[in-house]
């Protein structure tokens, strides 16, 4: 009897003792949604699933976003912190800019989840959970992808440009890791040329009209990476205005894209474009949001919750066209 | 105006006559250091393997054309007097959308319309302000591009529009006689505006107005006409910068002209026209245009990376505007 | 003097329009709290720190009718010097930032005035130059800096609403208004923008000071990038922050015009703090992203037209014709 009445008391004590997120539920959770580069489609439509979906389980989501502004989304984590959000979930603008202020979260115990932009390399114990692609496995894809088209064209090797995106941080310098490495298996096919588009369309359709132009007396190039798919559709179009021909056969150019925006599956049904890589908006929006409700149901996370990725060609397309297109 | 007492009449005329004993010296110099410069650029063009190649004359071409045709617009409203404009980029990214919308609403006539009114019309506001309130052109330009991004964020959900397949006609994205047809269009609006300064009313105005506002005023020029009227064809040919990125691409988002606003500056600037206005030519402003751009590509086809781009241009500016003649504007 | 004469006058409308903005988001957060509350502060000083000694170097060089648009390049290249010789020796990166951003002020002064050329122009190339410089230095890339303790020092919290940053800013908007008040200084800055000859007739040493002034500002420039990169642990050639139009933005609320000639360094300071707590209570009340933006261009055209030298004689001649018209 006794044994059972101090059991009891015990365990009513014990009720006090339990952290506050042992408050086992998402519903009424405030969440801070920081994002970067409010008008890109890519990122709006991951805004959009996130908070659709983190609402559907009773969650508050209060976006504040900047335009590449790293001092500003800095700041917005301050922000954030005093207010007593209960999760920051931040799409992080400069990887390296976002440390102190993560320290600073870190310090005033408010969890962080990032989302989407890979966070810098040491930081690991700075947030709870990375949910995103491995961009280093899509650059990865991508020249494996590139290795094929050339094999199935009947070349054993060929020389590569890249036009990719801002190298300066974050995305690109990780696909290019990614495609050089694949590349490496297959001596005979070189990289010649990497360019440094910023992600822009017209100034890739320049660089890409600049680099057939040193290639032409050399034979020409046989493959372009235009990092991302509007930069890839950018490359059909100077290689049109210029009379290349497009495709895989000796002699015509192949040009791969790795991140499946509308233009590339167009260009890739239309057999201009050979292959992209899947990075899909709404995956990572719905990811993330059922990942901050697990937590908040008191479940462990994982530190990468990497989302695979494939490499679409032709042969594939029709299933990842809806996904694509937004 | 009242009059300066005599000494100071006297000095000032002292002053004034050092100034142009410099310039006339420094108009000099500036002519030597424009044939040299040509010269040397024509030498290390040429020397360039693969510069006078098909593919890499063609993309310049195309992707001069954009910032060009902002350019022209650009040097409408430094001859007005007005400086330039920090919203001509942001017209560009948001004529483009409006264009695609329009066409996919109304057909590709009516969309180019739209779009070219749309343009014009949000500019030309900042012209109203700036010509009939005298507001500063400076500040209108800055609250005009941050209205324009935070309402197209409002509006724009998606971020970028994509035009209906086929509603575009084929004729358009192509060339004309192997030269594209950005380029044409890059021409023809350097060919109008040119028309406009040289052989109208509302170009000698124009150059009035940028001149000196108050004696354009004495003399009975409606300035706040001018003026909005610089405002509104900059608009238009901004406009059309953005209509040919969005045929180009089949798509448009506010990431189309970012920057422009630098580039297009720094093509009215070497190209020769004042930045303090009352002088200067769209002809000129092409051949910035060029310039810049035929250096840009030369750094990259000798392998120079990106970042002595930036450098070589800011050198280039700074050179050129040392050699102007004319001195600083008010 | 009452306040409202103070508040009404030309030096008092800048504090007004602070007072204006501060109310209204005290009134549009409808007494929930999460507008007036130590966060916002902090929040709008942080800004605030951000911003604002580029908004006084800049808008010094608006008062003497000038335009330093190099302050863009600057701030990022200073960060980027920084953060690339500071590391070990913190204390050493911020003094090379500043002594070359002072040294390219000084030298974009000497170019403008000998050669009689327009600032903008000038300044223009000096901005393409220091944006290449730093594209160079980097090669392209954001640099981490890797002493974090620094970093975190310099943001943390003293007295609940300041830090080192904020409080650097504050002390040179004091010193700056100071200098106005008590010597010849600050009447010769105006005298200058109003009337550069009339200045040089009453003998004020014109070169020197506006020589002096592009050095300041160039220094401000560098000081707020160099802080503002130490404090994010990162510098990029691309620069960390929007500034121009804050800072353009702030100096015109702070009452300097372009026309020259008006405009004090504590009105600056409320100008800078304007935007400050536009930005951060907006984001308090929990206002959309895109709110902010076109509240401030919003504000900026407001403040621009009312500027507008030919308001006046504009609404007179309206009022006439409508008269005209009515009476017809």
């Amino acid at each position: 009897m006794v044994r059972a009445v101090v059991g009891l008391i015990a365990t009513l004590g014990l009720l006090f003792f339990i952290p506050a997120n042992a408050n086992a539920d998402p519903k009424g959770k405030k969440i801070a949604f920081l994002v970067t580069s409010p008008t890109h489609p890519f990122i709006a439509t991951l805004s959009k699933t996130f908070i659709a979906k983190a609402n559907s389980y009773g969650m508050e989501v209060n976006t504040v976003s900047q335009h590449f502004d790293a001092a500003l989304q800095a700041q917005q984590v301050d922000d954030a912190i005093a207010r007593k959000f209960d999760m920051l979930a931040i799409i992080a603008g400069s990887e390296q800019a976002i440390v102190p202020a993560l320290i600073r979260a870190k310090q005033a115990g408010v969890p962080v989840v990032l989302v989407n932009s890979p966070p810098r390399d040491g930081s690991e114990d700075l947030y709870l959970s990375f949910v995103g692609e491995d961009h280093v496995e899509l650059g990865r894809i991508t020249g494996v992808s590139v290795l094929n088209a050339l094999k199935e064209g009947g070349r054993d090797g060929g020389k590569i440009a890249a036009i990719t995106g801002s190298l300066q941080e974050g995305v690109g310098p990780r696909r290019l890791t990614g495609f050089r490495e694949a590349i490496k298996v297959n001596p005979k096919a070189q990289i010649v040329a990497v360019e440094d588009a910023k992600w822009q369309t017209d100034l890739s359709e320049r660089i890409a009209g600049q680099l057939f132009a040193r290639y032409a007396a050399e034979g020409g190039l046989d493959v372009i990476y235009g990092m991302a798919d509007n930069q890839a559709a950018a490359i059909v179009q100077s290689a049109k205005a210029a009379g290349i021909p497009l495709g895989i056969e000796k002699g015509k150019l192949i040009v791969v894209g790795s991140n499946c925006l509308k233009q590339g599956i167009t260009g890739i049904k239309a057999g201009e474009q050979y292959s992209t890589g899947t990075q899909i908006p709404t995956r990572t929006g719905l990811k993330a949001a059922e990942m901050i409700a697990d937590y908040f149901d008191g479940k462990m996370l994982p530190k990468n919750e990497i989302l695979p990725v494939e490499t679409i060609t032709k042969a594939n397309v029709a299933q990842w066209e809806e996904a694509c297109s937004y | 105006m009242t009059e300066r007492s005599s000494g100071g009449q006297n000095y000032a005329v002292a002053v004034a006559a050092d100034v142009l004993r410099a310039r006339s010296h420094r108009s000099r110099l500036l002519s030597w250091a424009q044939a040299i410069g040509v010269v040397a650029l024509l030498a290390v063009t040429l020397g360039t393997p693969g510069f006078l190649a098909g593919p890499s004359v063609l993309s310049l071409l195309t992707t001069v054309s954009f910032i060009g045709c902002v350019a022209i617009g650009m040097t409408l409203i430094t001859i007005s007097g007005n400086i330039m404009s920090f919203a001509l980029g942001a017209t560009v990214g948001v004529t483009a959308m409006v264009f695609i919308l329009a066409c996919n609403w109304l057909g590709f006539g009516p969309g180019l319309l739209v779009g070219l009114l749309f343009g014009s019309l949000i500019t030309g506001l900042q012209g109203l302000l700036i010509g009939w309130v005298r507001a500063n052109p400076i500040i209108v330009s800055i609250a005009a591009l941050a209205l324009i991004y935070g309402v197209t964020q409002a509006f724009a959900e998606k971020g970028t529009v994509y035009a209906e397949p086929g509603i575009v006609p084929a004729m358009v994205k192509g060339k004309v006689a192997t030269v594209p047809i950005e380029f044409i269009v890059f021409l023809l609006s350097t060919l109008i505006a040119q028309f406009i300064l040289s052989a109208t009313r509302f170009g000698r105005n124009l150059f009035m107005v940028g001149s000196s506002f108050r004696a354009a005023e004495a003399v009975g020029v409606s300035t706040w006409r001018t003026v909005t009227g610089a405002y509104v064809w900059a608009g238009g040919f901004t406009a059309l910068a953005g209509i040919m990125l969005a045929i180009r691409y089949d798509s448009a988002n506010m990431d189309y002209g970012v920057a422009y606003d630098y580039d297009a500056i720094a093509a009215v600037l070497v190209g020769g026209t004042a930045i303090g206005g009352g002088e200067g030519s769209a002809l000129r402003t092409f051949a910035g245009a060029m310039v810049i751009a035929a250096v840009q590509v030369m750094l990259l086809l000798n392998g120079l990376r990106q970042e002595w781009q930036y450098l070589a241009a800011g050198l280039i500016v700074l050179a050129v505007i040392m050699l102007q003649t004319r001195g600083s504007g008010r | 003097m009452t306040l409202r004469h103070h508040l009404s006058g030309p030096h008092g409308r800048p504090f007004a329009v602070l007072l204006a903005c501060t109310i209204l988001l005290a009134v549009v957060d409808g007494g929930q709290g999460r507008f007036l509350s130590a966060a916002t502060a902090y929040s709008s000083l942080q800004t605030f720190a951000t911003i604002s000694l580029v908004t006084l170097g800049l808008g010094l060089t608006m008062m003497i009718r000038e335009f330093d648009l190099s302050v863009v390049g600057m701030y990022g290249m200073a960060g980027c010097i920084a953060v690339l010789t500071g590391t070990q020796h913190p204390w050493f990166g911020l003094w090379l930032a500043l002594g070359i951003g002072a040294a390219a002020g000084v030298i974009q002064g000497i170019i403008i005035l000998r050669l009689h050329l327009s600032s903008v122009g000038v300044t223009l190339g000096g901005l393409l130059i220091f944006v290449g410089i730093a594209f160079v230095l980097t090669e392209s890339r954001a640099l981490p800096y890797d002493n974090l303790s620094v970093a975190l020092a310099l943001n943390e919290r003293i007295a609940g609403v300041f830090s080192i940053r904020s409080i650097v800013a504050l002390v040179f908007f004091v010193g700056a208004a100071a200098i106005f008040a008590w010597t010849r200084l600050g009447s010769e800055i105006i005298a200058i923008g109003g009337d550069r000859r009339a200045a040089i007739t009453a003998g004020v040493k014109v070169d020197p000071l506006v020589i002096g002034i592009f050095a300041f500002s160039g220094l401000c420039a560098a000081l707020s990038g160099v802080l503002l990169s130490y404090s994010l642990a990162s510098a990029s050639p691309a620069g960390l922050s929007d500034v121009i139009a804050p800072a353009a933005a702030g100096a015109i609320l702070g009452g300097v015009s372009l026309g020259g000639g008006s405009g004090r360094p504590l009105g600056i300071a409320a100008g800078a703090l304007t935007l400050a707590v536009l930005r951060s209570g907006l984001n308090a009340v929990g206002a959309p992203p895109f709110v902010n933006d076109i509240t401030m261009a919003t504000v900026l055209l407001t403040v621009a037209v009312l500027d507008g030298p030919y308001l006046a004689r504009r609404l007179i001649l309206v009022r006439q014709r409508f008269h005209a018209a009515t009476n017809a």
